[in-house]
């Protein structure tokens, strides 16, 4: 364990079970979160970016995703291994009390150490609750003494003071507020206790942009007041050149590039192509030409593992070998890329 | 100026609801020229829908225009009405709900040809399917697919052929991509675009990215709480943004520029306030940092400020000046 990463993904695999068979939603990534940073998952629907921050705060779905192979390890300890693969699929009473002493275990992280906000806030929060019943739960989960009332009020106060709104909305209900509002309730409520990581999936999507532009700012204020590392799941590249200190950028299941921000958002780098299909589908404010330039055809099914990499279908530059083998993650410039292209310029990682 | 093919004037939609009159569209005009594109775009809840809604007769107006071609379509009625959607059509937002789950991928293309008024036989309106299949993009092996079969870019894809069927000269475009993906977006733009330059239609392109109207369109209106608060050609737009408001709106968009994260993002304070029995004077006075006494109490006219830009603002390109 490297000191810098407060979180290392090593070799993660996390299969869907699902009626119409296997799903393979992420294959065998290497990922690390460093201290203080604001890390940035990019990638479009299917690429597997909720499931691995599911996975690492454990909340995937029941008796449907299982992690089939890899640790994850959160400041030194580890918070999940691979299921044993036989186990999967039967009915296993020592399996089942394995998994209740893990659920157990994982409370005393979640919404602590570790917490998450969900892309849609209205149906994150208790619709029957109001917000200070809400923010109040977090506190009676995680204090080590009995609190009084008057200190968790004082609290609850506090917390939402932090994300400017003001004491007095408390006692109201969810659907009194909106969109941007809830989202804030939602971060006050993930950053109650402090936590060491937070896990933000699509915080942004479902609100306007100017309100997009205050919650960014608040996210954005809050992790550097807190010193919080933040993974932040994303599909607007925008977001990410805005908030992020470095970006991974995923597709189908897998890592394909990996660097510092500026270096990703660098033409002049060596770039793996999928991304550069990904910046040319982008409308920019500051483009000029008259056409976008996108990516032929769509992600490969999750349900076939394939053996080679999974782009190579969409890929203008892909040989045989790349339908046939699947690449390693390559030192290309200032980049960590998984494509053969980049196979001869800075050897393996 | 080339030929006006749509003119909206006076265009008004209210809602009467629980709490009061709801001014979803509140005196709206434009033009729209023969194979142009018109963005309109703001924040969600400015009306933006309800305004193309209304233009193609899905719901009634309360009062105003619309001229097609010089006509009024709000005095069509019987044989004429019927006529009027082959002449205008819409692509709505949600691919999934716009589309019949229980229609296959030929019925839904299909039946708008059921409604031409020059019949056609079973077999040549097959033949059309295929043709317009092959126009969007769609692979013939889906025509008897059921839209949950497909993915959201391709039932996208459906919505677009469906529109096209009956050739219409104006298509209403409702955010048909916001619910797509990066990639699939793009190829949905590119899409429409080629159709647009190929077969010469005109496009009202209801947005709220102005990246995607600004790719898309050659005029822009900006709406807020009903009103259009600024119009302009897109050129023109985002070079000299004169309404607070806009500007807000610009700013708020996060570009693809790592250069930029240290700046302060401008936000714009507060909310959208509500749009039910809205005071006279500016509907943005209450979150705009410039607001003066000049801005309330009175509606604020859009006012052509350089020749082709319009304006409702009190005292316009204040943000520039501060």
């Amino acid at each position: 364990m490297n000191e810098n990463n407060i979180v290392e993904i090593r070799n993660l695999s996390v299969n869907y079970e699902t009626d119409d068979g296997t799903l393979y939603a992420v294959n065998d990534i290497n990922l690390d979160i460093r201290r203080g940073e604001v890390l940035g998952l990019v990638g479009e629907t299917g690429a597997g970016k909720s499931t691995t921050a599911r996975s690492i705060i454990q909340l995937l779905p029941d008796r449907v995703g299982h992690m089939t192979s890899g640790t994850i390890t959160f400041e030194g300890e580890t918070l999940a291994k691979a299921e044993n693969k036989s186990r999967i699929g039967t009915f296993d009473i020592a399996a089942k009390r394995e998994k209740e002493k893990n659920e157990a275990r994982m409370r005393a992280y979640r919404g602590e150490r570790i917490s998450m906000i969900f892309q849609d806030p209205m149906s994150s929060l208790n619709p029957v609750l109001t917000i200070s019943d809400q923010l109040a739960e977090v506190f009676l989960m995680h204090s080590e003494e009995r609190l009084s009332k008057a200190e968790i009020d004082r609290k609850v106060d506090e917390a939402l003071r932090l994300v400017n709104i003001s004491a007095e909305r408390k006692y109201e209900y969810p659907h009194q507020f909106s969109g941007g509002m809830k989202q804030r309730v939602c971060i006050a409520m993930a950053l109650a206790c402090k936590p060491e990581l937070l896990l933000a999936d699509e915080p942004t999507t479902a609100l306007d942009v100017t309100i997009q532009a205050q919650v960014l700012q608040l996210m954005k204020n809050l992790q550097k007041e807190l010193g919080t590392s933040v993974l932040l799941i994303t599909h607007d590249l925008g977001v990410v050149a805005e908030m992020c200190n470095r970006v991974a950028v995923m597709y189908a299941g897998e890592i394909i590039e990996l660097g510092d921000a500026d270096d990703v958002f660098d033409e002049n780098q060596p770039h793996h192509p999928y991304t550069v299909g990904l910046f040319g589908s982008v409308p920019d404010l500051n483009m000029s030409s008259r056409r976008l330039k996108p990516i032929d055809g769509l992600m490969p099914d999750p349900a076939i593992k394939l053996p080679g990499c999974p782009f190579a279908d969409r890929c203008p530059k892909a040989t045989d070998r790349c339908r046939n083998e699947r690449p390693a993650a390559y030192k290309a410039g200032k980049l960590q890329l998984k494509c053969f292209l980049f196979e001869n310029e800075g050897g393996e990682q | 100026m080339g030929q006006p093919m749509i003119e909206v004037k006076h265009l008004k939609k209210y809602f009467n609801t629980r709490y009061g009159l709801l001014h979803a569209v509140d005196d709206i005009n434009f033009t729209i020229e023969k194979g142009k594109t018109l963005g309109v775009v703001g924040e969600s809840g400015c009306g933006k829908s309800t305004l193309g809604r209304v233009m193609i007769r899905l719901i009634p107006q309360t009062s105003g225009e619309v001229l097609f071609n010089g006509e009024n379509v709000f005095d069509y009625q019987g044989e004429k009405l019927r006529d009027l959607h082959n002449n205008m059509q819409m692509v709505f937002q949600d691919p999934y709900s716009s589309l019949d789950p229980r229609m296959s991928v030929s019925q839904i293309i299909e039946e708008p040809l059921t409604h031409l008024e020059r019949k056609m036989s079973a077999a040549e309106r097959a033949a059309e399917v295929r043709k317009l299949m092959d126009t969007v993009g769609l692979a013939q092996r889906f025509v008897n697919a059921y839209p949950h079969e497909l993915d959201g870019g391709r039932c996208q894809r459906i919505g677009i052929a469906r529109a096209l069927a009956v050739k219409p000269k104006f298509i209403v475009c409702d955010e048909p991509v916001s619910a797509l993906d990066v990639s699939i977006q793009a190829q949905i733009l590119n899409l429409m675009m080629d159709l647009q330059e190929e077969m010469g239609h005109s496009y009202m392109f209801i947005t709220h990215d102005l990246s995607v109207v600004k790719y898309v369109s050659q005029d822009i209106a900006v709406m807020y709480l009903g009103q259009c608060v600024e119009k302009a050609s897109t050129e023109e737009l985002f070079a000299r943004p004169l309404h607070p408001y806009t500007k807000a709106l610009l700013a708020a968009i996060p570009v693809l520029d790592t250069s930029r994260r240290n700046r302060e993002i401008e936000i714009i304070k507060g909310e959208v306030t509500s749009p039910i029995n809205p005071k006279p004077g500016c509907r943005f006075a209450s979150r705009c940092p410039y607001a003066g006494p000049e801005c309330t109490g009175e509606n604020l006219p859009l006012t052509e400020v350089s020749p082709g830009h319009f304006v409702a603002c009190a005292h316009p390109g204040i943000a520039d000046q501060k």
